[in-house]
């Protein structure tokens, strides 16, 4: 039997209310003229509870505002000479401003607070203890502001359609929590410390059909993104804070970026070994090492149809960032079941690209084994506390979902067809197949262990994604 | 222009002109925290029993590798190896609780002493400031230089820079002295800052002569740990605490937390290292059990203790080697354990610092000469020796303890050389060696820090002349038992000396870098500044 009376220890109790008032005016105005040229402004002025010191409130903290506009033109409409062309039969350009503010703070957020003690309370005998996150009595909301302009095209009867973007997004003040040095009392401050700019181009293609042979048809679609960023300013004074799970805010750096600890290394690069023992040394110093956000994104999806048959496939790429899968490689090494701790038969080796000090200079290592090539080494700080081991490319293709569809025809349905519109039967697989790089013996790439700022390392915790294979059939009726 | 199809939608500019007036402007300002203190509602008297019992939660539950290196525990044959702690290649990511920990607990303090500073609740700052400089004392004898005249200050400086453990040193005498002026001048009655004093103060109930004589025995602890370098301030120091008068714990006067431990919420030595709340055995209990150096020690002298400090297991009161790799026999269930004289109940108060503690360290200033009045080096001794047989709850006292090991330098402080124990004259005599070797004995699971700060500061030249220069204290060797502390024997390990520090932690790398880079290269055997065998 299982119910709480039976419980064993004491259950806790706690409550929590919160209120907070948002109260936003809007305003925007369009203009169309000649259903070939369209504008738009827009205006947003906020009034938010969440920015309001209660001890010193000032509604000037409060309020922001913030515009936007945009102008596109259906060039293939306007311009008499390009009306009916068969080859380019579309043709639009676009533009578009806006800068939109958001206040990235829960309520009752501008003040330390102070939670109850460990064990506390004892009786009647109440304790409180500070926080570890500090926060600040006042805040300012984060804008972005986001410039973009666009070329929508289409060629053959709108048969091939392109459509290209350039995009910059200036992020300012963006709120972020900071970790500290425990020894200012604190281990993490929530500060308004990001700004950075990102900057991408994105093109759409659609085939429709690519191909069109007798009964069959095949359409193609592909997208693809490139993007950058780079951080702009952080606080007065300050060119680099880290924000947690080995993510780096740097001045001129991609936010965000890696920094991990790293083996000590000679001028060339070798990794530093002992010349007794074999073994690396770890250096505490973290440098950085790449960023978590991908460079290169691209989507393809195809889909056939022959009469009442289709087949349909999504594929994924993506590439330019890293990923650490410490949190993971850690235990599996530990424990000797990740392929790298079997790589050498658990025998003394000789570190890879290693050297050596010989008393003057660093000599290349081809001599030394390692002391040991077991639990003795794999499970050690001397492996698992250099965090590089653990840096692998986030590089992935996917082929996210495979489908095929028949469209049963009426006839076959008999008698039923005045009661049935239309049946279809479908079989589909999802996340069918990941193709990693070499160097990724860990996990997806995708997995994370937040959803906050700080991306690019999963937990021990996370589940694979579900491969599902399915079948169904929809009947109208 | 065919203005006909210029088609607008809403106006822009209507919300604008209504804010303007300012109606309304304080329905946003609803942002109070109704659910936790915070910085403008938060008093001291509510922070002080949570720091408290913090503190007494750092000193029970952060030393499981000290326990380990000082040879009193060992890690059972049930567990893996630690080998990062048993090979003695200790990293920047080891043991970084205890820096953690002593700063948040730290921030409690400094927020009490600010707060109570304002609202003229003497009492209180003065309980935070002697805590506080307990803390430091901790951090300073574990990391050496660590942030402090800068530290604790949260936004105003999130990187602080690091002071020299010395000038640290230096400075907690001042703290010391500011919080015994602030106990003694305090007025506690019903209606003002200090009311309530007597529940708040989980440690001593608002008793103010024994907040004294705690600060004063800290005062001494710092300057038998500092009495050999040179220009530390030793004369002056105890000058002070002489004129001050009120003298340092005595009999009975342990400094225990006891905010009303209860089964659910148990005493957290007996939580970490016996059992949880619903009474399963928590993961330390089985892998701590008893180091086979150690328990033999005990059992050497026939200690009454050994079964205080040590509970038998399936084959007895045995233990295992330090280090030993796993093997059936080593099994936790066939080892012997914490004993009960160490975990008491789940609700017994919480140590700080013991009364035998007070006892010993008056014995090593009266031996070392800066404390020149009162009992003597033997007394105070044989005092110490009888408190902590008392805190163990031994039953009877230690004197049959004391003459069955007559002549043994380690127990006898009177112990003097050409004796049948001591034939050859070879041998450490008492007092010293003694004082040593007993708080050895003595403080095994309550402050084990204390124990291997005597380790690193004492070396062993310093009781037997006709030693080599040993920088280390080597305990057991001088009465004919084996000489220990034994190091690990994991067949990893190559190092022939225990660390005498702990590394900074890796957030400092991370996030205060400039800071520690400027501490230089800091290894495992960097000294803390005391440190000058």
């Amino acid at each position: 039997m299982f119910n709480i009376i039976g419980r064993k220890g004491e259950p806790g109790a706690s409550e929590s209310s919160s209120k907070t008032r948002l109260q936003r005016f809007f305003g925007k105005l369009g203009f169309n003229y000649n259903n070939w040229a369209f504008a738009e402004v827009t205006g947003s002025y906020d009034m938010d509870s969440r920015l309001a010191y209660y001890y010193n409130y000032q509604f000037n903290d409060i309020r922001y505002f913030y515009p936007g506009g945009n102008v596109s033109l259906i060039l293939s409409d306007a311009i008499s000479a390009l009306k009916g062309n068969k080859t380019l039969s579309y043709l639009k350009v676009r533009g578009a401003i806006s800068k939109t503010g958001n206040v990235n703070l829960g309520a009752q957020g501008l003040e330390n607070t102070y939670g109850l003690g460990g064990g506390f309370p004892y009786g009647t005998l109440v304790g409180y203890t500070s926080s570890n996150q500090l926060r600040q009595f006042k805040y300012t909301p984060e804008f972005v502001i986001n410039k973009e302009v666009g070329l929508e095209l289409g060629f053959l009867k709108n048969r091939i359609m392109l459509e290209a973007t350039a995009y910059m997004q200036d992020n300012s003040d963006q709120i972020v929590g900071v970790q500290y040095s425990g020894a200012t009392g604190f281990t993490s401050a929530l500060l308004n410390a990001a700004s950075f700019v990102n900057k991408g181009l994105e093109f759409d293609l659609k085939l429709t059909p690519l191909v069109k042979l007798g009964q069959v048809n095949i359409d193609v679609k592909a997208n693809y993104t490139y993007q950058t960023n780079e951080v702009t300013k952080i606080i007065e004074g300050v060119d680099e804070l880290g924000i947690g799970n080995a993510n780096y805010v740097i001045v001129g750096q991609p936010a965000y970026t890696f920094k991990l600890t790293d083996y000590v290394r000679d001028d060339q690069g070798r990794v530093v070994v002992d010349p007794i023992t074999g073994y690396p040394s770890v250096d505490p110093v973290i440098k950085p090492f790449g960023h978590t956000s991908p460079d290169h994104l691209l989507g393809l999806s195809l889909n056939v149809n022959w009469k009442n048959l289709t087949f349909a496939a999504v594929a994924d790429y993506r590439t330019g960032n890293q990923i650490y899968t410490g949190n993971w490689g850690n235990p599996m090494d530990f424990s000797g079941i990740s392929k790298r701790s079997g790589q050498n038969h658990r025998q003394p080796f000789i570190f890879p690209n290693s050297s050596y000090w010989d008393g003057s200079k660093y000599v290349a290592n081809t001599s030394i084994y390692t002391q040991n090539g077991g639990y003795n080494f794999w499970s050690q700080a001397v492996n698992t506390s250099a965090n590089t081991n653990y840096l692998v490319s986030g590089a992935f293709w996917k082929i996210r979902e495979l489908s095929l569809t028949y469209n049963i025809p009426s006839k076959v349905l008999g008698f039923t067809k005045n009661v049935i519109k239309g049946a279809t039967f479908t079989i589909s697989g999802r996340n069918l197949f990941m193709f990693l790089p070499k160097t990724n013996e860990w996990y997806d790439p995708e997995f994370a262990n937040t959803t906050g700022n700080a991306m690019g390392v999963a937990g021990l915790d996370n589940t694979p994604s579900t491969r599902i294979f399915g079948a169904s059939l929809n009947i109208s009726l | 222009m065919k203005l006909n199809k210029l088609i607008y939608s809403l106006p822009l500019a209507i919300g604008l002109v209504v804010i303007g007036t300012g109606c309304g402007k304080d329905k946003f300002n609803i942002n109070q925290n109704i659910n936790s203190p915070t910085d403008s509602t938060v008093t001291y008297d509510v922070v002080l029993p949570a720091a408290l019992h913090a503190t007494g939660t750092i000193v029970a539950n952060q030393w499981g590798t000290t326990q380990n290196w000082m040879g009193w525990w060992a890690r059972s044959g049930t567990y893996a190896p630690s080998v990062i702690e048993e090979s003695y290649q200790i990293t920047t990511g080891f043991g970084t609780g205890i820096w953690n920990n002593c700063y948040d607990n730290n921030y409690d303090y400094q927020i009490i002493i600010s707060k109570a500073a304002q609202a003229g609740a003497g009492f209180y700052e003065g309980i935070a400031r002697i805590m506080k400089a307990h803390n430091y004392q901790m951090l300073v004898d574990v990391y050496g230089n660590v942030p402090y005249s800068q530290a604790l200050k949260g936004g105003l400086n999130p990187t602080p820079a690091y002071d020299n453990g010395v000038d640290i040193y230096k400075n907690l005498f001042r703290e010391l002295d500011a919080a015994i002026a602030l106990i003694k001048g305090a007025v506690v009655n019903a209606t003002n800052p200090n009311k309530n004093i007597a529940t708040n103060d989980i440690v001593f109930g608002g008793d103010k002569g024994k907040w004294i004589r705690f600060a004063n025995t800290l005062k001494l602890r710092l300057l038998v740990h500092a009495y050999a370098v040179s220009g530390f301030p030793i004369a002056a120091e105890m000058a002070i605490i002489n004129t001050e008068g009120s003298g340092f714990l005595g009999a009975g006067e342990n400094v225990m937390v006891q905010p009303g431990y209860v089964t659910d919420k148990p005493n957290p030595f007996y939580n970490n290292y016996r059992a949880t709340p619903t009474g399963t055995a928590p993961q330390n209990s089985v892998y701590y059990k008893a180091n086979e150096w150690g328990i033999e020690y005990y059992k050497y002298n026939a200690d009454g203790r050994t079964t205080r400090f040590y509970e038998a297991g399936a084959n007895g009161l045995v233990g295992v080697a330090y280090g030993l790799p796993p093997i059936t026999a080593n099994a936790a269930a066939n080892l012997a354990g914490i004993g009960p004289g160490l975990y008491k109940t789940n609700t017994a108060p919480q140590a700080i610092m013991i009364a035998a503690e007070s006892y010993f360290l008056q014995a090593e200033a009266r031996l070392r000469g800066f404390l020149t009045s009162g009992p003597s080096v033997v007394d105070l001794t044989n005092q110490g020796i009888q408190e902590s047989f008392t805190y163990m709850g031994v039953s009877g006292s230690a004197a049959s303890y004391i003459s069955g090991n007559a002549g043994y330098s380690d127990v006898d402080a009177a112990a003097v050389a050409n004796t049948p124990a001591n034939p050859a004259g070879t041998q450490p005599v008492g007092g010293l060696f003694t004082i040593i070797s007993q708080k050895w004995f003595a403080l095994n699971g309550i402050t084990p820090l204390e124990v291997w700060t005597d380790y690193r500061r004492v070396g062993y030249n310093q009781v037997v002349t006709s030693s080599p220069i040993n920088d280390r204290f080597v305990y057991g060797a001088g009465v004919g038992f084996d000489a220990g502390p034994p190091l690990s024997v994991a067949p990893q390990n190559t190092s022939t000396k225990i660390p005498v520090r702990y590394l900074y932690p890796q957030t400092e790398y991370n996030y205060n870098a400039a800071n520690v880079g400027a501490q230089g290269t800091v290894e495992r055997y960097s000294r803390i500044f005391w440190d000058i065998n």
